[in-house]
């Protein structure tokens, strides 16, 4: 009898146990991964205004909450309005570019265009793809990342009040593509879930939405209720935001850790249950 | 007129399958802003004594505003992607021409839609900002009005524009551009006089600031008499430019 041909058979185990059972062969190689960069390059070289209009959503937040809304709040623990909501909003950018790219855009692909179905017929595996998407979006954050820090660093420096208050905003860069990668990789894992249209409508309301409104972008999340407390320590943004804020204004601690500690276990988790269910969605 | 409703049937039969989900989330969206920058932010620029129009707290301020910003949003993303749709993807429009629909009743019908669409939106926000405590009295249901013909002033040229459109790719920069600083700096999050000189005088020409001036001074009732009747009549006008601009477009397009 042979042995089934390598990615053939479905693979029906439960979430947990398929997600835990990592296989050497199963992990994406780099040199296959590049290929599906190297696509979504070409298919960007037509649409690059849309990458560019990116740049400006962050900008836009900053000068109407940070600068608009800041001159008329307080200093918040002797931190400036604007210094406070700038690391915020630079997570929360990371945010938006995986979802969509992660959730939007792969999910097109995968349903509307069909565009895997074609690529799997090469010796490109399910684990390349994931990967080389994942590669994409990174690329893309840390763009967008790099802009931002540049941006309010010039910003405090010309017009002031300053935001990046410590060297440690360097580390923010490297943080942020933490923070891109973790968000990713859950927002693949989430695209997996999503069986229609209508479903984006309920994952950007009831997740997106909320996680941006709530997670400490805006205002301290010491503010809510003890029991929303307890609760926004298992959303992935409030420890993004709060690691990029630690980093940008220098008060870093023992949470810092824990907060990446989340983000690197939260998104490895994320990535691989995502894996394992576009295998079985892809692989039929 | 009727015939105009014929097209507002049709497109209450086709939102049938999925009114459930709208509903539900534009009840949560005013919710959860109105809590966060409303009540959370709120709160901050309070306790600093920032002085808002009319003297109320933050929440009251933001409320009316984010009423008519939402409608704008609404409006604007109803009026692009469906309508292009229906030109060109689907090619609804040429097989309603075949009946004795007129292009007028065509677009009319689509704004009619869009005003239903709007009226609901408003009304449920309006019993969310009462929840919050943003809405005092009862005039503020004054600001309905005010909030729906926001939208209709956004949806009229942006109809218009979706139909000479082949593909959905100029909304992103619609929105990302246009739409989404209009939100942003028209004066719904703070007061337009915390802006630098010359860009108070660019949002002064905004239509979401005239939208934005008359829902919140109908709702506080702050507002003035003359400066009621400059931001209706700059909607108004916009309204019917718009609606002008749409039968054009939609007459070059199906009588191509």
């Amino acid at each position: 009898m042979t042995p089934p041909l390598q990615g053939t058979a479905p693979d029906r185990r439960g979430m947990l146990a398929g997600a835990l059972d990592i296989r050497w062969q199963d992990l994406p190689t780099l040199r296959r991964s590049v290929r599906m960069y190297q696509r979504n390059l070409m298919v960007y070289r037509h649409i690059w205004m849309v990458i560019v209009s990116g740049f400006f959503e962050p900008l836009f937040y900053l000068l109407a909450i940070g600068i608009g809304v800041g001159s008329m709040v307080p200093d918040i623990n002797g931190l400036s309005y604007t210094a406070f909501v700038a690391p915020g909003l630079l997570a929360s950018n990371c945010m938006n570019g995986a979802v969509s790219d992660g959730l939007f855009n792969i999910w097109f692909k995968l349903h509307v265009q069909r565009t895997y179905d074609g690529i799997l017929a090469t010796p490109m595996r399910v684990a390349d793809v994931a990967f080389g998407e994942m590669l994409w979006a990174l690329t893309r954050g840390s763009l967008y990342s790099a802009a931002f820090l540049v941006l309010v660093f010039v910003l405090g420096e010309l017009w002031g009040p300053r935001i990046l208050l410590s060297p440690s905003a360097i580390l923010a860069l490297p943080a942020s593509v933490l923070v891109a990668a973790s968000f990713s990789s859950m927002a693949l894992c989430l695209c997996s879930f999503v069986r229609n249209r209508e479903d984006f409508d309920k994952v950007m309301g009831l997740v997106v939405v909320p996680m941006f409104l709530f997670s400490g972008i805006f205002f301290p999340v010491t503010q809510m209720p003890a029991f929303f407390q307890a609760f926004v320590q298992i959303v992935p943004l409030y420890h993004a935001v709060a690691l990029l804020r630690a980093l940008t204004t220098g008060i870093v601690d023992v949470w810092t850790a824990w907060h990446i500690a989340y983000l690197v276990v939260g998104g490895a988790f994320a990535f691989l249950v995502a894996m394992r269910r576009f295998e079985r969605t892809l692989i039929k | 007129m009727i015939r105009a409703l014929r097209l507002v049937q049709r497109n209450a039969m086709v939102f049938r399958r999925i009114w459930a989900g709208a509903i539900f989330v534009s009840f949560l969206q005013p919710a959860f802003y109105l809590a966060s920058m409303g009540l959370g932010v709120g709160s901050l620029i309070d306790r600093g004594g920032a002085v808002l129009p009319g003297n109320v707290p933050y929440v009251a301020f933001l409320a009316p505003g984010l009423l008519a910003g939402t409608c704008m949003q609404m409006a604007s993303f109803e009026s692009s992607f469906p309508i292009t749709g229906k030109m060109v993807w689907e090619r609804n429009y040429e097989a309603i021409t075949s009946a004795p629909m007129r292009i007028v009743d065509i677009v009319v019908g689509e704004l009619a839609w869009v005003a239903l669409r709007l009226l609901a939106v408003a009304l449920v926000f309006t019993g969310v900002m009462w929840l919050f405590g943003a809405a005092r009295t009862p005039l503020v249901l004054l600001a309905i009005p005010a909030a729906v013909l926001t939208g209709l002033a956004f949806s009229a040229p942006i109809i218009a524009y979706a139909a000479t459109l082949k593909t959905g790719a100029n909304f992103n920069a619609l929105f990302r551009f246009v739409i989404s600083p209009l939100f942003l700096f028209s004066g719904v999050f703070f007061p337009v006089s915390q802006l630098p000189g010359p860009l108070q005088t660019a949002a002064a020409f905004t239509p979401l600031f005239h939208g934005v001036e008359l829902t919140r001074g109908l709702a506080l009732q702050t507002l003035t008499w003359p400066a009621f009747a400059v931001h209706t009549a700059y909607l108004s006008g916009l309204l019917t430019l718009g609606t002008a601009a749409a039968v054009w477009t939609f007459t070059r397009k199906l009588r191509a």
